[in-house]
């Protein structure tokens, strides 16, 4: 799988929110920008 | 960027995606007060992480010299509390800046499990792109 570059659109990929429910990470940007942090561990 | 959370809130939502399962993310939020300026996410089987081109580092990357300065650091720092890793702890971490029309903006994979990048280079991104948006 080839890693994004910046100027690249972004993957789209479910993600499960807290209580479970599935998600599009595009959900998040549909309105204004969105950051989008990946942790190693929570904490 | 957690305990600045205001800063970076007003530009955009903010999706901390991690490993695990869901109650680890919502737990997580809860227990940090942080589920309303937050939005706390996990990765099924880590699939979302290699979309984004974040690799497995090797052992040197995530526990060699070179993050143990960074890592006593977090460790000793009072407002840090770090938590057990949920899943993959060879896992790397990155950050995205994605603006309204789902276009990479910028874009940090860390190298080492300490190669985080700074809360200002962040702010400055979100702020490029909000001043197009």
């Amino acid at each position: 799988m080839t890693a994004p570059e910046v100027g690249s659109p972004a993957p789209d990929p479910v993600l499960v929110e807290g209580d479970g429910s599935e998600v599009q990470l595009s959900r998040f940007w549909k309105d204004r920008p969105a950051l989008v942090v990946f942790l190693r561990h929570w904490g | 960027m957690r305990d600045e959370e205001d800063r970076f809130t007003p530009l955009a939502n903010v999706v901390l995606v991690g490993q695990g399962q869901s109650d680890h993310a919502r737990d997580f939020c809860e227990a940090r007060r942080a589920a309303d300026a937050f939005h706390c996410t996990v990765a099924p089987g880590n699939e979302a992480y290699r979309h984004f081109g974040l690799t497995r580092g090797s052992w040197m990357q995530v526990a060699g010299p070179k993050v143990w300065a960074p890592g006593a650091r977090t460790f000793f720092a009072p407002e840090v509390h770090q938590g057990r890793t949920k899943g993959d702890p060879m896992q790397l971490a990155g950050t995205f800046v994605i603006d309204s029309s789902g276009v990479i903006r910028y874009a940090h994979r860390n190298r080492t499990s300490a190669d985080n990048p700074s809360n200002e280079d962040v702010l400055a991104a979100l702020e490029a792109v909000t001043s197009l948006d």
